[in-house]
């Protein structure tokens, strides 16, 4: 269940709904080509009522205002959509700035003020600005309901998020952004974290202009991809055929009895993680432990304590120094 | 580059080599013989020869087969055969080393066999070792006896004469050769792979794609691992002789992740391809132009079905969709695509460089050549072997197996992994081909082979089985979704303890649905493990149902461990072994269980040396 509502959670993040309302087309046309470049979903709107029909329908996370419309004023709009719908964001813009029309819409909650003529930059980044206001104001209802339920994973730290910055700089180097690099892209992610954070979801995303829900639904389609942080040391014990005959269990149930985890989760020191593995694919020397990346073949429950045991207290040593 | 050009360099490498006037040691480091410390060994023969200041040459090779006896090491002096040394440690490489290098003495007690033309006094040849004597060694001809990162080895042994010979050929009549041969798939399905290649030429549109499946996911099985491993060209040359039979210019090698060494091996031969000119806009000088990829998986079991497959590889969810169209008329981006197994294409570069007739030779009047298997679980030699198809199972478990681990009694065989099914002892005169083995409710699959003891519980194998596809099925279709989600608790049921008689026919019933009502190979055969062990070990299902016992001591609630007094000589072994505390007794008296703190680990049971614990 916690899954099913971080999932409805993380769709309506990370792909934000956007109503254009503007009179003039070309200007539309041209603030659309901008959002959907980036990922975005655009609905258009080029009177007052369409747009306030549209948001009788759906939600949008932002809404791209002119005041100038051929029908009801802008300013009516925004009050409207902020009475009924007050998540949403608002940005204005118009080619006949005034100063008080200005104060008015910020009082009215708009984030941004645009006046015409304007680039591509300014509007993207006023977009981000106001998104990412409304990303805080979700994750604080996220943030209450973990308070009720804890989630059994572990949070991003802050220095991965930077890291994950950087790779994603480096994947835009390496990839040209075709959707069949989507499994690649996610899979150089992992291999510089552990894992894929959100933030590098959405990029994947935008970067291969595919809805950040189907980048979702791949991650979690493939067992490699994690979308947690993972402790420092990855432990996957395999369950092939021949490991299940020669003890594999029984090397699980001493894992979970000496450090207190089962598949899937991490020791409370951030030490390790446990994970299963379908095969190896090196059933002679049955059963097989993988530590980080060197395979160690005829384990057994107390050789695999000890190697565990023996990577704790190798950690230890340059923590302290 | 020309052909004989590449080939007069290769040869002269391997001449170099042959008569090498320095001894030369051979290290096996693939992925088990790394596991089993080939690391420390190579660490160990490079210091001894430093600290004894010997000369000599050392060479990274593949798996020959006999995992049971990794880390190995094969040395020899000029003008002798290898000799081929197993289970080493650092310290037994160092003594092997300085005895047979300065000492003359080949130590015969660590040897296992010697490879080469020549004989050593003492020890068995390679042929005559009973591991390899019933073995004909095609897909694998290569396997643990070249240096896999060497172009110039593969090309020496012959390799690439295969495709300088099609592509001599019009691609019609390769596609004759190959359906000559009586080649089927060795992927698992056994399809006729000259067949299949007429589909996808005759659709030939612009484009076409061709596949080579190395998405070996079946638990138990990793002959194309060791193959990718130990022997990456032949595979790369099979692909490239189909993509000119069908008429594809680019190639997709799709490999699991969970294999790092086998692409890292994949990378090397592709970049030493693409410099002598077997890859590019004209290979080896031909008009045939062909490039190949490397698409890694992402950990999905389905994803070795081929729409599934192929659907990965454009970068969505690895799920398979219905055939027709088949991918030859429809595959990868809507074009024609022919896949096939790494074991299939290392067959056909040795078919198109020997001729059909000659692999036609081997195997049965319907099943033709050789098969690989990887021999896992509880035999003694546990390995990878290449067998003629038609060899009687109990060949290929007592002979190169050499039965059961530790002398116990054999009670059945697993083909085909988990959607193969369980063979019992008693059947084992059966001949290993596709259509002996499916009578039989089991299938070829793509060749594992995991042998069960005594010690295996049929009824919890039969619901490992089912954990595995139950996790790996892709959702798609409801009776694979949920049917296997089902038979799954039932079968946990029943090594709960909690089983009635009812379960075992809801189970066959359960199994019928899932079996027709599934789109893809996972969901058809998801049920044979079931299936089997119903068949053939009714009788363990009924122990488990009504009697509540588990005779194999494998489901805990099942079964407890006593000490026998008659057969116990209180050595104390087991009191030193025990985490729970939970035996004792006087020194040199037998000893006792307190039930109540025993977990049923198991550890007792596998120590003890009187054999004095027993289950009930």
């Amino acid at each position: 269940m916690e899954q099913v509502q971080e999932a409805i959670h993380a769709e309506s993040q990370i792909f934000p709904q956007v109503l254009i309302m503007e009179d003039e087309m070309s200007v539309a046309k041209g603030l659309e080509l901008v959002l959907t470049d980036e990922g975005y979903i655009v609905d258009l709107a080029t009177t007052g009522r369409s747009a306030l029909e549209s948001f009788s329908q759906k939600a949008f996370d932002l809404l791209i205002a002119d005041l100038r419309l051929p029908d009801i004023d802008g300013i009516e709009v925004i009050k409207k959509v902020k009475n009924s719908r007050p998540e949403t964001e608002v940005i204005v813009v118009t080619g006949y700035s005034t100063v008080s029309s200005a104060v008015e819409a910020m009082k009215l909650g708009a984030t941004d003020y645009l006046s015409k003529p304007f680039t591509d930059d300014e509007f993207m980044s006023a977009v981000r600005v106001a998104l990412h206001e409304k990303k805080a104001f979700h994750t604080g209802a996220a943030a209450a309901a973990v308070a009720e339920a804890p989630l059994p994973v572990l949070e991003p730290l802050s220095e991965d998020l930077q890291q994950a910055q950087e790779i994603m700089t480096q994947v835009r180097q390496a990839f040209s952004g075709s959707r069949e690099e989507l499994i690649p892209m996610l899979q150089k992610v992992q291999n510089h974290l552990g894992y894929i954070p959100e933030s590098a979801l959405e990029e994947i995303a935008r970067f291969t202009r595919t809805p950040a829900a189907a980048v979702y639904g791949i991650a979690t389609f493939y067992e490699q991809f994690r979308l947690h942080p993972v402790g420092r040391h990855i432990v996957k014990v395999c369950r092939g055929t021949a490991c299940h005959v020669k003890g594999a269990e029984r090397i699980l149930n001493e894992i979970e009895t000496r450090f207190g985890m089962s598949p899937g989760q991490t020791s409370d020191d951030r030490l390790f993680t446990l994970e299963t593995v379908a095969c190896f694919g090196s059933c002679a020397i049955a059963p097989v432990v993988v530590v980080d990346d060197s395979v160690k073949g005829r384990m057994n429950p107390t050789k695999t304590r000890d190697v565990m045991e023996g990577m704790d207290h190798d950690n230890e040593d340059p923590d302290q120094q | 580059m020309r052909y004989t050009a590449i080939k007069a360099k290769a040869e002269k490498e391997w001449n170099w080599l042959e008569n090498l006037p320095q001894p030369l040691i051979q290290l096996g480091m693939g992925t088990c013989g790394r596991a089993s410390g080939a690391d420390d060994i190579l660490r160990s023969v490079q210091q001894t020869l430093k600290d004894a200041n010997l000369l000599a040459r050392t060479m990274e090779v593949g798996c020959i087969g006999m995992c049971y006896l990794e880390p190995l090491m094969a040395v020899r002096k000029p003008g002798r055969p290898f000799i081929l040394y197993g289970n080493l440690t650092p310290e037994k490489t160092e003594k092997i080393l300085k005895r047979y290098l300065t000492e003359d003495d080949p130590c015969a007690k660590w040897s296992v066999c010697t490879i080469g033309k020549e004989r050593v006094e003492g020890i068995p040849p390679f042929e005559e070792h009973p591991m390899l004597r019933p073995q004909v060694r095609i897909a694998l001809r290569n396997c643990g006896l070249i240096d896999p990162n060497n172009i110039h080895h593969y090309i020496a042994r012959g390799g690439y004469e295969g495709l300088q010979r099609a592509l001599g050929m019009r691609p019609a009549e390769v596609i004759e050769e190959v359906k000559a041969s009586g080649l089927k798939g060795r992927g698992g399905a056994g399809f006729a792979t000259g067949l299949k290649w007429e589909f996808a030429r005759n659709s030939l549109k612009d484009t076409s794609y061709i596949i080579c499946n190395a998405d070996e996911g079946d638990p138990g099985a990793f002959m194309d691992r060791a193959l990718l491993e130990g022997d990456p060209h032949a595979v790369l040359e099979g692909m490239l002789i189909g993509a000119y039979a069908i008429g594809a210019a680019e190639g997709f090698i799709y490999v699991r992740a969970e294999y790092p060494l086998a692409i890292e091996r994949l990378v090397k031969a592709l970049a030493d391809m693409q410099q002598y000119g077997l890859l590019g806009d004209s290979v080896l000088g031909s008009r045939f132009r062909f490039d190949i990829h490397i698409k890694e998986g992402a950990g999905a079991f389905v994803c070795g079905e081929e729409t599934a497959l192929m659907a990965s590889i454009e970068g969505r969810r690895g799920m398979p969709r219905s055939r027709p169209p088949f991918p030859a008329q429809s595959g990868l981006w809507g074009k024609p695509t022919n896949i096939n197994n790494v074991e299939t294409f290392s067959n056909v570069s040795a078919i198109l460089q020997n001729g059909a007739s000659w692999y036609a030779g081997f195997g049965t009047e319907k099943s033709k050549g050789t098969k690989t298997f990887s021999l896992a679980g509880k035999v003694e030699r546990t390995g990878l072997i290449e067998v003629p198809m038609g060899i009687r199972l109990k060949e290929i478990i007592y002979t190169i197996g050499g039965g059961g681990l530790k002398g116990k009694e054999i009670k059945g065989v697993q083909t085909g992994g988990p959607s193969g099914g369980c063979i019992p002892a008693d059947r084992f005169d059966l001949t290993v081909d596709y259509e002996s083995l499916a009578a039989a409710g089991s299938i070829m699959g793509s060749g594992g082979m995991v042998v069960m003891d005594q010690d295996t519980c049929m009824v919890d194998m039969a619901r490992y089985f089912l954990t595995f596809t139950q996790a790996e099925s892709c959702g798609k279709c409801l009776p694979c979704r949920l049917g296997t989600h089902q038979m799954l608790d039932i079968l946990k049921d029943i090594c709960a303890g909690d089983g009635t008689s009812a379960d075992m026919d809801l189970l066959t019933d359960l199994s019928e649905t899932v079996q027709k009502g599934s789109l893809c190979g996972l969901g058809q055969t998801a049920p044979n493990p079931v299936q089997t062990t119903l068949r053939y070990f009714k009788d363990e299902y009924e122990n488990h149902v009504r009697d509540h016992k588990c005779h194999a001591g494998v489901c805990k609630p099942l079964f407890h461990y006593e000490i026998d007094q008659e057969l116990c000589n209180g050595c104390g072994l087991c009191v030193r072994k025990c985490a729970a505390g939970a035996i004792s007794g006087e020194k040199k008296e037998p000893h006792h269980i307190d039930p109540t703190q025993c977990t049923k680990c198991g550890i007792c049971y596998q120590s003890c040396k009187q054999q004095a614990i027993a289950i009930l």
